[in-house]
């Protein structure tokens, strides 16, 4: 009775070392053992950033992140206020 | 919005605005058509009383030429109201009947004094589930019909009929006109311009642009998605 336990005990820890064998073997020849992505994951370019600005989303328009920012721009600048109202999802052309 | 990438618009807004954006709509996407969708541009004073509005898209030229139009009746009004903040609305809201009159060719009578508003703390307003109060739906100020000392009124009046979102407004005395979106923006700026944008996007957005106020993301609906499937697949 022992002793097909430790036959198992030792089957056991072969198949394991088996294992960890072929994963060394597979960093060795070079190749990556995580799956590479089907697509390299593009770099979004950022967006424009001026002083106190959150980028002009494809626009010729630098916009803030919201209207009361804008006010207290406009306030201190000495400016009026514009603000967009938009359904959808302005950065998406498709959704504007 | 292809008017905000021109150059010239940019150099303007950039200029003489301080911009931002927010979303307060959505729209359907139901097999490849939108249904729904739209876009309206305040122009502002520094603390948030509407100057006057652009209902739906417009090309570069109409955007620079109103943002023009709101700088330098801005200008106008500072000097004529010299710091009174009622006469600076009533020149405001004057202006505004006058475009009305002047490009659409029909007349109301500019409301230059605002009525004691309802309590919005009280027990008895509507809210939302938020807690909010609802974004109140103003009424338009009543047409007078059309300005008969101009005569090219009825032209004006045929012309409207192309413009985007026109549709039968009634006069006071139940003669029948046409009126399009930003005309109607020129009445209801007539009548509440100087306001504050959380009272009056609801009635742009709802009563002119004709779409349903919401943050809900866009949903996007395919009602037979088998049927294209099967095409691709012959």
């Amino acid at each position: 009775m022992l002793r097909r336990l430790l036959f198992r005990v030792a089957g056991l820890c072969l198949s394991s070392a088996a294992g960890l064998a072929v994963c060394a073997a597979s960093e060795l020849d070079g190749k990556s053992p995580v799956p590479s992505p089907a697509r390299p994951i593009a770099k979004q370019p950022a967006p424009k950033k001026d002083e106190g600005g959150c980028g002009s989303h494809g626009t010729r328009v630098e916009f803030h992140d919201t209207p009361s920012e804008a006010a207290k721009i406009a306030k201190k600048e000495q400016k009026l206020v514009f603000v967009l109202h938009v359904s959808g999802n302005f950065e998406d052309p498709r959704f504007t | 919005m292809n008017a905000l990438a021109n150059d010239e618009v940019g150099k303007y807004l950039n200029e003489y605005f301080a911009s931002s954006f927010q979303k307060v709509a959505t729209f359907r996407i139901v097999g490849a058509q939108k249904q729904g969708g739209n876009v309206a541009s305040y122009f502002c004073a520094p603390d948030g009383r509407v100057l006057h509005c652009v209902a739906g898209p417009v090309d570069a030229g109409t955007l620079l030429r109103e943002a023009k139009w709101v700088v330098e009746t801005t200008k106008k009004a500072m000097e004529e109201a010299k710091d009174d903040g009622g006469k600076f609305k009533a020149y405001f809201r004057k202006a505004h009947a006058e475009r009305l009159k002047n490009e659409h060719g029909l007349t109301v009578e500019a409301v230059t004094f605002d009525p004691p508003t309802d309590d919005k703390d009280g027990a008895l307003s509507y809210r939302d589930p938020s807690g909010r109060p609802l974004a109140p739906q103003l009424t338009l100020p009543p047409l007078d019909g059309p300005d008969v000392t101009i005569r090219a009124a009825r032209a004006l009046q045929t012309a409207e009929g192309k413009a985007a979102g026109a549709r039968p407004v009634f006069d006071r005395r139940g003669g029948r006109w046409v009126l399009g979106n930003q005309g109607r923006v020129h009445m209801l700026m007539a009548a509440h311009s100087m306001n504050k944008i959380e009272t009056l996007y609801a009635t742009v957005f709802e009563n002119i642009l004709n779409e349903k106020i919401s943050t809900k993301p866009v949903e996007v609906v395919t009602p037979f998605p088998w049927v294209h499937s099967r095409a691709k697949g012959g």
